[in-house]
């Protein structure tokens, strides 16, 4: 039986699982535990499968907060890639060092367990992962994960008082969590994950925020942003060879002589390879002193049924790319391999 | 060739001297291939501090002020509308604060977001 | 701050400062208003940063500011030879450092201190525009006794690498202490094994060494030896800076020097006048006695 506390924090982890996730994924979840799943709504999939569940300790709570962390932290976000050398990675993330900072800043509670955090007033670290599948061999990354709270609003209405020469909005705000990642991985490729935005395209102000909020861990200095262009580049060159991977739906350019180029498909199910007309009209821009800004594309998820694609934004900044839907670690670690191999 | 107009530049700001000769090895590439196109180049400031590895925000700063007090580049401020296109003003004092889009006919603020500064050659003469 | 003393640093500053503090819709409007406060004669600076500024980008970490020191009685044109060799190397930007020049007399006085403020200063500056880029020196003769006093003195000055040529840093230099930051294979001093101005510089005056004659030899340090002269590195026909300072800046490689295995023995008497404490008391005991000859 769950005591107090737990009870508080299984509603807790529930409340973000609904905010981030859909059902189904939550049912898949409890089926593979052997679980029933059926449920009327949320609210009583919760009062009949999970809370009996935990308290007969067939799921546990870091089980949940496991779900949790799968499916909050892929999707959904815009990342941002830099690079510095391995030798400097392995001594960022050396366990000493950052059990050392973690120390010094009073958050060595976090390399144990997470913050369990719903709406923070300010933006707050809440995990600290340092991996290390080998406990014989030094790690091979560091996650760190920071929680904000955003404000949203939507517009409700509209005075106008002429008298007075005077209109006034009324919006209704709510606040939403967000959830940003830092990666640093072994080999000296830093992803730093920025949760999407509803109404902004430009994100360098939220990385800057995470920058600095993780600087201790992970320093700003010596990381160099990984241009995208090659593989931007490549996605439209070798198009033909990419054409069972990869469905287009958008593709901008610029040349030297300031024009710009976009091309779109008729809408987002449609691929736009496959008229002949755009492609033409593309390759003749590019090899006259054009090159790729910015693509969005359908990457294809090998072996899945039903077939599944993750849809990408290459554009914005030269190191960002974009997965504006949420999905698993599984798809995004592949259409990130995806995009580096392409950028080699 | 437009690109030995760099040349004297290159001799008289020697602290500036690699980013100037990449500068300069692009457009000669460029005039190579493209001939007299060279002067209708318009070169976007983030694709300036890319040919010329300038490796900073001062250094990019001071290579285009050469260019343009050498009258080799003329500085055009771009509006950009959504749609592709934009207004093109010649100084950032010109600059209101607010822009009407031509492409869309809506009025839009000037912020970084949709402001771009590029260069266009300067051909013997002026643009 | 007066504005009309303005300096191309704190317009600079200034820029950065309001851009960084400014929110994100006002940035634009904040830094155009700066334009009244900033003096005439920095405006086509001003309007050059605001250019830049709006291209959103961040100064890159991995671009190389390679700086080059001279030495004494010469306006440093050995760097304009070490500036063209190294032009295909990618995000590297050569800048000269220059100052009056200095001659004999000044070398072996002890008023050496203005070119080595004047340095020093301009790397501050340099540090200042460009936080983010590595730092790294090629010094010859003077040069690098400059750069040793700047180590020395202010620790808040570090490079990711060094070149020496011609060195006059004395021998017991504390690189250790001076440059802790630094690893092996990160200072490179190249010796011309024909090089008689550090045994000359060692004699003739104090605060000198002979270390551009018989290196270092300590850890910190990787000498190399050449069948050269003071200047002999700066010859376009030997291609020294090709063949050995390019891939060390480029990529920290450091490549071997065949003469190190086959240098011939230094003599007993310039390893005499190299030591401070015989060569120097030995050559004024020679130049006394000579003077009492002739008087």
């Amino acid at each position: 039986m769950l005591n107090h506390k737990d009870a508080q924090l299984a509603q807790l982890i529930f409340r973000l699982l609904k905010q981030a996730t859909s059902q189904q994924l939550v049912k898949n979840f409890l089926k593979e535990k052997n679980i029933p799943t059926s449920a009327l709504n949320w609210d009583d999939l919760f009062a009949k499968r999970i809370e009996p569940a935990l308290n007969e300790s067939k799921i546990t709570i870091d089980e949940l907060r496991s779900l949790l962390k799968d499916v909050e932290e892929f999707g959904r976000q815009h990342t941002f890639l830099f690079r510095c050398p391995p030798e400097t990675a392995k001594k960022i993330i050396s366990r000493v060092r950052i059990e050392k900072i973690a120390e010094e800043q009073k958050l060595t509670s976090l390399l144990t367990t997470p913050l369990d955090l719903e709406l923070p007033e300010d933006p707050t670290l809440v995990d600290i992962r340092i991996i290390q599948p080998d406990k014989n061999q030094p790690p091979t990354g560091l996650v760190i994960k920071m929680v904000e709270t955003r404000i949203t609003k939507v517009l409700l209405a509209e005075t106008t008082d002429f008298d007075a020469g005077r209109m006034t909005k009324t919006y209704s705000v709510s606040r939403k969590r967000a959830v940003n990642i830092a990666h640093l991985d072994a080999n000296g490729l830093l992803e730093l994950r920025i949760a999407s935005r509803d109404n902004q395209s430009r994100y360098l102000d939220n990385l800057k925020a995470l920058q600095v909020k993780i600087s201790k861990f992970i320093p700003r200095d010596g990381f160099a942003p990984v241009s995208l262009s090659t593989a931007k580049d490549k996605l439209l060159n070798n198009r033909k060879m990419l054409a069972n991977e990869i469905r287009y739906s958008h593709s901008s350019a610029r040349n030297d002589f300031g024009f710009v180029m976009n091309v779109s498909s008729s809408s987002q199910e449609e691929n736009l390879s496959t008229d002949d007309g755009s492609m033409a009209a593309l390759d003749s821009f590019l090899a006259n002193e054009g090159h790729v800004t910015g693509t969005n594309i359908y990457v294809k998820i090998p072996d899945a049924e039903p077939q599944r694609e993750i849809h990408i934004l290459l554009s914005g900044e030269v190191n960002e790319f974009a997965v504006p839907i949420w999905c698993s670690s599984g798809d995004y670690a592949y259409v990130r391999g995806k995009i580096l191999t392409l950028n080699q | 060739m437009f690109a030995e107009r760099f040349l004297p530049l290159i001799n008289s700001f020697p602290n500036d001297a690699d980013a100037l000769r990449r500068v300069a090895n692009y457009f000669e590439d460029l005039e190579n291939r493209q001939g007299e196109r060279v002067f209708k180049v318009r070169l976007h400031a983030n694709r300036l501090f890319d040919i010329s590895q300038a490796g900073s925000t001062y250094r990019l700063a001071r290579l285009i002020q050469i260019l343009l007090d050498a009258n080799l580049l003329e500085r055009r401020l771009i509006v950009r509308s959504p749609l592709g296109g934009g207004v093109e003003y010649r100084s950032h004092e010109a600059i209101p604060s607010v822009v009407l889009d031509p492409l869309r006919d809506v009025e839009m603020d000037v912020t970084e977001e949709n402001l771009e500064a590029s260069y266009v050659v300067v051909a013997n003469g002026s643009n | 701050m007066l504005w009309w003393l303005m300096e191309v640093t704190d317009v600079v500053a200034l820029v950065e400062k309001t851009w960084k503090d400014a929110k994100p819709d006002r940035r634009y409007a904040a830094v155009q208003n700066l334009r009244i406060a900033i003096p005439t004669e920095h405006h086509s600076l001003f309007d050059c940063l605001l250019d830049a500024k709006l291209t959103n980008i961040e100064d890159d970490p991995t671009a190389t500011v390679l700086l080059l020191v001279h030495g004494i009685q010469t306006d440093g044109a050995w760097q304009k030879i070490v500036q063209e060799a190294l032009s295909d190397v990618d995000k590297l930007n050569v800048i000269e450092l220059g100052y009056d020049c200095v001659t004999p007399l000044q070398l072996i006085s002890p008023f050496r201190s203005a070119p080595v403020n004047k340095v020093l200063r301009e790397i501050r500056d340099i540090k200042q525009r460009e936080p983010q880029a590595r730092l790294m020196v090629i010094a010859h003769s003077f040069g690098s006794y400059i750069v040793s006093r700047i180590l020395h003195d202010h620790s808040d000055i570090q490079f990711e690498r060094i070149v020496l040529c011609g060195s006059i840093v004395p021998r017991d230099f504390r690189w250790d202490k001076h440059a802790p930051t630094m690893k092996h294979g990160a200072i490179l001093n190249d010796i011309g094994t024909n090089d008689f101005y550090p045994v000359l510089a060692t004699f003739g005056s104090f605060g000198y060494g002979s270390s551009g004659r018989l290196g270092f030899k300590t850890g910190r340090v990787v000498d190399r030896y050449f069948p050269y002269g003071h200047s002999t590195f700066f010859d376009k026909k030997r291609r020294h800076i090709k063949r050995f300072w390019k891939p060390f800046i480029q990529s920290g490689e450091v490549k071997e020097s065949g003469w190190n295995t086959r240098k011939p023995k230094t003599t007993k008497s310039i390893l005499m006048l190299s030591h401070p404490w015989i060569g120097r008391p030995f050559v004024m005991a020679v130049i006394v006695f000579l003077l009492w000859i002739v008087l």
